[in-house]
């Protein structure tokens, strides 16, 4: 819903490095995106393309790398995979465990020439 | 030539919302983000935690809107310093916004500065303010399934408020569905109701925050 804000500050972060490293242009970005983070990969892509026109990360590619929620059940420690709530512990039955992976949302790496 | 980075996509926000935290902790004012669905009832609350609070409390606002001020005009009519955000369709505040309000509030006479996020459940959840205290608004003709819908939000709150309770004998609302349903995302969050309209649970949600305050 909000990936056009998030994926404005996604550009200023790349476009900031790429200045910093003084790239000429920027060919490939990748961005590690949660899926409990609350941000849809193509609608961040979307967004990419419209927000690098005229600026040196015009035409690069976006590599989006989704991570799937990981939770750990606080009444046995099970680990266990989550997406869609609810989120029962498929050992012990409880539910609210403690999200350890998912709600990542961060630039990982460019490339530049 | 690859350039690692490793850096979160929000970080400038976050500083921000850092700084926003360090100049409020440094004026003594607790910052709190209430976050809601439209119509859940924020401004009601806010008025009718105030007029709870008066003489204990110092309390200044800042509403975020999309467009308008009939909110902050509600605010001010009771008496509260408050400062107008339009989004101008921004679907959600940023740190950047609550920096640039700070100076125009009279910060030395405030204890308690809340902030009325923009009505959404999505995006309002993936911005730090600043604050200290983060509470979640769900009213009772909502519905009770919201925590399923939106876990995003129900996953880091200091509370969540149930909103409009004396509506629940008129909508299909299960209040014990509505708690298993919270329960289901966050194990151990505060579960408060109130009702603006019959004063029910205002005082225990006034003495919640004044806890915190002081």
């Amino acid at each position: 819903m909000h990936e056009g804000a998030i994926t404005e500050n996604l550009v200023s972060l790349v476009l900031e490095q790429a200045r910093a490293a003084d790239a000429r242009s920027v060919t490939r970005v990748v961005a590690v995106v949660g899926r409990l983070s609350g941000v849809v990969p193509e609608a961040m892509a979307f967004w990419f393309r419209e927000l690098t026109r005229e600026t040196p990360a015009e035409g690069a590619v976006l590599d989006v790398r989704e991570i799937p929620g990981r939770a750990r059940c606080l009444a046995c420690g099970e680990l266990y995979e989550v997406d869609d709530a609810p989120w029962p512990c498929p050992a012990c039955g409880a539910g609210g465990p403690e999200i350890v992976e998912g709600r990542e949302l961060f630039l990982e790496s460019l490339e530049v020439d | 030539m690859e350039i690692r980075v490793a850096r979160n996509i929000l970080s400038l926000n976050d500083s921000l919302a850092n700084r926003v935290r360090a100049e409020l902790e440094r004026r003594d004012v607790v910052l709190l983000n209430l976050l809601a669905s439209p119509g859940a009832g924020k401004t009601s609350l806010i008025l009718a935690l105030a007029k709870c609070l008066e003489g204990q409390l110092r309390i200044g606002v800042i509403e975020g809107d999309l467009a308008s001020r009939v909110d902050a005009d509600r605010v001010a009519a009771a008496g509260l310093p408050v400062i107008q955000i339009n989004t101008e369709g921004g679907c959600h505040l940023e740190a950047r916004q609550i920096a640039d309000a700070l100076p125009r509030l009279p910060l030395d006479a405030l204890d308690l500065l809340i902030i009325e996020n923009v009505g959404n459940l999505v995006c309002t959840a993936s911005y730090d303010l600043g604050e200290d205290l983060r509470v979640v608004l769900a009213s009772v003709p909502e519905g009770h399934d919201k925590p399923w819908k939106y876990p995003k939000i129900f996953l880091e709150p200091d509370a969540v408020v149930v909103t409009k309770t004396d509506l629940e004998p008129h909508v299909d609302y299960d209040a014990a569905a509505f708690e298993a349903a919270v329960r289901s995302v966050n194990r151990d969050v505060p579960i408060l109701r109130v009702s603006v309209k019959t004063g029910e649970g205002l005082d225990s949600l006034a003495s919640w925050l004044l806890a915190r305050v002081r």
